[in-house]
């Protein structure tokens, strides 16, 4: 055997892997708003409320997904301090949807906030550059929720941008 | 055999390291808003145990970030999107297979940090896995009821080297109406090879019933996981009347693949698609009852859809796959119509403790697409029974308000009633006994040739009980239910109260009173007494001229036992004269009291009702208080009819004729109170058996039980007798 072929292969195969292989990519950008505020908010109420996310991906295939990763697992918890006699969850979990102008956006339905990872928009030939998502939040309160004055509800919500 | 030497690797090696880190490459957009990470995605061919290139974290917002970092394994849904477990145990796997690090930072706005990763080793038996690092960012700062965590998933495709397959199928290809008028067909693609692959050259081609292409456009494809399934949607917005049709995905994937479905539009681009959407899908629960489950079910397609829905109930600390469910459950709909929705509320499991459960569901839709959908509950106290009571009480308190209050009428009314029904008693007990005494006296004393009433109504001056029992063999007891509104109602007794009395004074003007109480003589009259109205009744029983008496004593001056007033004038047998208006007398009980003097007893101790003693007519009686129903009687007479009073016959003589009362019936003789008889009674005598002509003993206890009745009614005052007041 001729020894200038125990040299050549290894790096010719190597490099054909890598030839193969796609390479790495991407720039993944996301951020959100200060907050938003559900009103009215009250028993017997639907409390509405809406945000923005903002968002880039040179992938032109990507999904958004929302999801609640505290206790309430969907639902508005109520605050450790001056909550004494009010539900310690809101009895329906927050409802989200998505909207985008863009038109290679496919907006899921609004969605029932949840543990669980749920797409709220996704895309297979769109890229995204600082693209806006309008977010709506609806917060359906029946009547026998029990809400003291003072009492302060929260949630957090999670995005996730892949 | 080919030897490869030691330096020959290392230039192998060499060149693999310079090439397997192609994210260097990737400059950083300038400008970049917002919380990021570059790059999002890498493939990597090595051998683990290697160091990747770091991951650059961006913080371009103006809010300091809490970033925390940490990698998972990731799996691929239907719709492409990649999915890991969140549970400790298997971020803990995950960490074994990948490290980041930094875990935890925070950074500050505008600035950039790099996370080390490192690539650990490779599950047994496995040639690749997709590991994903988690970028979780969390601004501070902020406010509101929303908060928002913002997560990249860097994706990281991490195989070993050597030669792989390549290889993808269709698996399906579906049509669904995606919007009005816009249909997406779905094609789905299984990664049969054991390499991250992507299929390539896709295109969609729809052709009609007769071959003609009528559409056809590229699709893109991405990553599919080897062993995953995908599904690529392509959408048709060219409107296609109704009609059969063929639609053709093809693509590359490991060599030419294609697919053919036939579908119809009923309408311009409208699909008889069914299709299931669930929403609002929840679970809640209280200690010691079924978890509920709860969502919404849309049949959202175009067609009748049908659902199996499968619940499981775990605990949310071990609810990983693979774990044993608390309960399940199945639930089925059929041929759900398109636009309905079907609320499902479905029990789950047994008696929940306390903890925190989750409840799964998974469907398969139309498409053979497989869906899953999870909530987390804490189940909450259940309420003890004071609490439901406390809680039913609230919530009715206005029904049991109104239900306490009809019971307090009840409670009142029957109160009164037992009341009544008492003095009832009593009065017909005094009534029977006053008659007996009454019927003894005039078979005693009674002188030939005169009608033994006479005395017997003179006895029953002090006797103004109503005879409501059976009273003697000449007063027959009025049954009490027979009570009729008029004055001699009550008792069965003769209801000749004043104004039977005043007629008699006033023949000429006095008003019959055909149902007269006063006719049924020999009743009880239950008449009531008025106080300081009593006119006198002047009895004039005798069909003699009555004059009016101005003794308006208070109570009843006719009798001498009611009378309130010594000074009334005592009327004799004149002396009751028209009084102007008809009190209720006392009737027949207290008739006697014609001409005697009036007692100084009080009225209203002689509320007793008058017992018209053997149908005595009771002219001129104002009986105190006598009983009941005697209202009715209250007419401005100026005198007396005897001919017609009621029963009073003026000469006493003559019964009643149309008397209804047993009492009149049974005794019509007692309704001679004869002026002689009348007259008889000295006006200083007491009118309580003062005109006593007999010196029977029973006489006497009659005048005290009378007393007794007297004060018995003067403790008790029926309501009835208010009523007429």
């Amino acid at each position: 055997m001729k020894p200038w072929i125990g040299t050549v292969l290894p790096v010719v195969t190597a490099t054909l892997v890598l030839v193969a292989a796609p390479p790495a990519d991407g720039l993944i950008l996301l951020s959100a708003g200060s907050g938003s505020v559900l009103s009215p908010f009250g028993a017997n109420k639907t409390a509405t409320g809406s945000g923005s996310v903002t968002a880039t991906d040179s992938n032109p295939s990507w999904t958004l997904q929302a999801q609640d990763q505290g206790t309430g697992a969907g639902k508005l918890v109520a605050g450790t301090t001056g909550c004494a006699g009010s539900d310690a969850t809101l009895a329906n979990p927050l409802q989200l949807s998505v909207t985008s102008p863009l038109g290679g956006v496919t907006p899921a339905a609004a969605i029932a906030l949840s543990a669980t990872n749920q797409t709220v928009a996704t895309a297979t030939n769109q890229t995204l550059s600082a693209a806006t998502f309008t977010t709506n939040y609806t917060q359906m309160i029946p009547p026998t929720e029990a809400m003291l004055a003072g009492c302060v509800y929260a949630i957090t919500v999670t995005y996730t941008l892949q | 055999m080919v030897t490869i030497s030691k330096r020959n690797l290392l230039l192998a090696a060499a060149v693999l390291w310079l090439c397997a880190e192609p994210a260097l490459a990737v400059p950083l957009p300038g400008g970049t808003a917002g919380f990021g990470i570059a790059p999002a995605r890498r493939h990597v061919v090595g051998n683990p145990g290697m160091a990747l290139t770091p991951t650059t974290v961006i913080n371009g917002t103006s809010s300091s970030y809490q970033v925390s970092v940490f990698p998972a394994i990731l799996t691929q849904e239907l719709s492409g999107a990649f999915d890991f477990v969140e549970t400790p145990r298997s971020l803990n796997d995950s960490k074994l297979v990948m490290t980041a690090s930094p875990g935890s930072f925070v950074m500050a706005p505008g600035t950039t940090r790099p996370v080390d990763l490192r690539w650990n080793m490779l599950p047994g038996g496995h040639k690749w896995i997709a590991m994903g690092v988690v970028f979780q960012g969390f601004a501070a700062g902020q406010s509101g009821t929303v908060h928002v965590i913002t997560r990249l998933l860097s994706v990281n495709f991490l195989s070993l080297p050597g030669l792989t397959k390549v290889n993808g199928v269709f698996t399906g290809l579906y049509a669904e109406q995606s919007a009005p008028r816009v249909l997406r067909f779905l094609a789905r693609v299984e990664n049969t090879g054991d390499r991250f692959a992507a299929p390539s050259a896709g295109r969609l081609v729809l052709s009609d019933s007769l071959g003609r292409v009528v559409f056809s456009e590229p699709w893109m494809g991405d990553v599919v996981l080897p062993g995953a399934q995908r599904d690529f949607p392509i959408d048709v917005r060219t409107v296609l009347p109704a009609g059969r049709y063929t639609a053709t995905v093809t693509m590359r994937f490991g060599g030419e693949r294609s697919r053919s479905t036939s579908f119809t539009l009923v309408g311009p681009n409208q699909l008889p698609t069914p299709a299931i959407t669930i929403r609002d899908f929840n679970a809640n629960g209280v200690i010691g009852s079924p978890a509920k489950v709860t969502a919404r079910i849309l049949s959202s397609g175009t067609a009748p859809a049908g659902l199996t829905m499968h619940l499981y109930l775990a605990n949310a600390s071990d609810a990983s796959p693979g774990a044993t469910a608390l309960a399940t459950a199945q639930v089925s709909y059929r041929n759900l119509v398109p636009g309905s929705v079907t609320q499902l509320s479905h029990p789950l499991g047994g008696g929940l403790h306390a903890g925190s459960y989750r409840v799964i569901a998974t469907w398969v839709d139309p498409t053979g697409a497989q869906h899953t959908a999870q909530a987390d509950f804490t189940p909450t106290a259940g309420h003890s029974l004071s609490q439901r009571i406390w809680s039913f009480i609230q919530h009715h308190v206005i029904f049991l308000i109104g239900l306490l209050v009809m019971a307090l009428v009840m409670a009142l009314a029957y109160t009164a009633r037992r009341l009544r029904g008492g003095q009832r008693e009593i009065q017909a007990e005094l009534a029977a006994m006053r008659a007996q005494l009454q019927a003894a006296t005039l078979d005693d004393h009674a002188p030939p040739g005169k009608p033994a009433a006479s005395r017997s109504s003179r006895l029953g001056t002090g006797m103004s009980t109503r005879p409501k029992a059976k009273s003697s063999a000449t007063t027959k007891a009025r049954p009490r239910s027979a009570v009729k509104s008029d004055a001699a109602r009550s008792n069965g007794a003769s209801a000749e109260t004043n104004s039977s009395a005043a007629k008699a004074a006033t023949p000429a003007k006095a008003k019959p009173r055909a149902k007269a109480t006063g006719a049924r003589s020999a009743g009880v009259t239950p008449a009531r007494a008025r106080l300081n109205r009593a006119k006198a009744n002047g009895a004039t029983t005798n069909g003699a001229k009555a004059k009016p008496n101005r003794a308006k004593a208070n109570g009843a001056r006719a009798n001498g036992a009611t009378a309130t007033q010594p000074a009334a004038k005592p009327n004799g047998a004149k002396a009751t004269g028209p009084t102007r208006r008809s009190t209720h007398s006392a009737g027949p009980g207290a008739p006697v009291g014609n001409g005697h003097k009036p007692t100084a007893r009080k009225a209203t101790a002689v509320k007793a009702n008058g017992v018209k003693a053997n149908g005595v007519k009771a002219n001129g009686v104002k009986a105190n208080g006598s009983g009941a129903g005697a209202s009715s009687t209250r007419r401005k007479t100026t005198g007396v009819n005897p001919s017609k009073s009621n029963g009073a016959a003026s000469n006493g003589s003559k019964p009643a004729p149309r008397s209804r009362s047993a009492a009149a019936e049974s005794s019509p003789a007692a309704i001679v109170a004869t002026p002689t008889q009348t007259a008889s009674t000295p006006p200083n005598q007491s009118g309580t058996g003062a005109d006593l002509t007999s010196t029977d003993v029973r006489a006497n206890r009659a005048g005290e039980l009378l007393a007794l009745a007297s004060r018995s009614h003067a403790r008790r005052p029926l309501p009835s007798d208010r009523d007429d007041a």
